[in-house]
């Protein structure tokens, strides 16, 4: 009985990364071609498109995704998703911003690498593989933080990779940016539903050690898949 | 396997799990992403499963226009120094195969004037040349086309054919412009 619901949990968590791997398209996680024509068309102010365009980018962005999932795996209050949530939104907003205005070009795939390891370190953390480190056990906070600072200059990257126009830079930057949010809210509130209608369920507890697994093989995965296209571009 | 059972092994459970993980995500990787993805297929599993054509595909081959077809050949004479824009009045997405040839070199410009936002020109290719061809899509509405001028010492022939889905075309020169609508390839 309990061996059968675990499978099942399994194997909707593998059918889910796959999926969302299998179904994002070669061009892996940059703004979209149309997308892309419109921004390089675009000069001046566009604050609604590029509101748009932010939340998207998050709302498909299933690297940022899986982390925020392993972020919010086993935190069930409120107040305690809002306290985590807010620190990965102050990191990536630091490094969105200042990588742009900066100019500060990083290697897309290596910070999108970065990225898939802050997955595998999520779960590797909600597998209690630091537990036994003690008082050298990273803060889990200051992890969110310091890994929201990557996915920023990820977000960074793939917005420098489109002609942005200096004419209302800073005005698009900001709208981009609270798209982001918006979009992170959008797919947060939807895992964070499913995570406590899941959690009622013996199936979780049961799961939970296998499930970070499944979590952090995505992690790997995407880790290999940008590692790799980084060879073939370079 | 429950893992609050094995919590007196739990560095064995742990090392189990992350290499499964590993594992299982190389496996993943070169079965399925690598043929999907890249192109690659070691074990031939990509052939087998039918996702060896995922990569190569692309999902906006075909375009249907809603302008009308059109095909428009026109002949310039451009004197020493003398210079003309021609243009095609094109929407985001229209395409355009041309070719153009001249009897002696002339400095060209390829771009677009974007109508919608002001001041707008993005310029595809220039330098000098006596003929060139392409196929042309435009990335916003706009204004399409070329300018030459005839920077030698001959009077130069310069014959365009473009067929495509344009609005209508526009002549500018000397300070001037008159516009051409080619008729559509089907007319009733």
């Amino acid at each position: 009985m309990r061996f059968t619901a675990r499978t099942k949990a399994v194997l909707l968590l593998m059918t889910a990364c796959l999926g969302a791997l299998l179904a994002a398209s070669a061009h892996a996680h940059n703004i979209a071609d149309g997308d892309a024509a419109f921004v390089a068309g675009n000069a001046g102010a566009a604050v609604f498109p590029f509101i748009y365009l932010g939340a998207k980018h998050m709302v498909t962005g299933y690297d940022h995704l899986l982390f925020l999932a392993g972020v919010v795996f086993f935190l069930s209050r409120p107040g305690q998703i809002v306290q985590y949530v807010t620190l990965f939104a102050i990191g990536h907003s630091i490094t969105l911003i200042f990588g742009v205005l900066a100019d500060i070009h990083a290697n897309a795939y290596l910070i999108d690498a970065v990225i898939a390891l802050s997955v595998v370190y999520k779960a590797l953390e909600n597998m209690g593989a630091l537990d036994r480190l003690g008082r050298w056990h990273p803060d889990t906070r200051l992890a969110v933080l310091i890994f929201g600072l990557f996915h920023g200059f990820g977000l960074a990257t793939s917005l420098q990779e489109l002609e942005l126009n200096p004419d209302g830079l800073i005005i698009n930057l900001i709208s981009f940016n609270i798209g982001v949010e918006i979009g992170q809210i959008i797919g947060l509130s939807l895992i964070v539903a499913a995570f406590s209608l899941w959690r009622k369920h013996p199936s979780f507890a049961n799961t939970a050690f296998i499930s970070n697994a499944v979590l952090m093989a995505a992690g790997f995965m995407l880790l290999i898949y940008q590692l790799t296209a980084w060879q073939f571009a370079s | 396997m429950a893992p609050h059972q094995d919590s007196h092994k739990p560095n064995r459970n742990l090392a189990v799990a992350i290499s499964a993980a590993f594992v299982a995500a190389i496996a993943v990787f070169v079965t399925i992403i690598l043929p999907a993805e890249f192109g690659r297929d070691p074990l031939g599993t990509g052939r087998m499963l039918g996702l060896s054509g995922v990569s190569q595909a692309t999902a906006d081959a075909l375009q249907s226009q809603l302008e009308y077809h059109k095909t428009d050949e026109v002949e310039f004479i451009l004197e020493p120094f003398q210079s003309l824009e021609y243009k095609y009045l094109m929407d985001q997405g229209n395409g355009l195969v041309y070719s153009w040839q001249a009897d002696g070199e002339l400095y060209y410009d390829m771009h677009a004037e974007n109508l919608t936002v002001a001041d707008t020109e993005e310029s595809y290719a220039a330098g000098d040349a006596d003929r060139s061809m392409g196929a042309y899509e435009a990335a916003f509405n706009g204004m399409h086309g070329w300018f030459w001028e005839n920077r030698g010492f001959e009077t130069v022939t310069l014959r365009l054919q473009a067929a495509g889905f344009y609005v209508h075309a526009t002549e500018y020169r000397g300070g001037g412009s008159t516009d051409r609508t080619p008729e559509p390839v089907f007319t009733d």
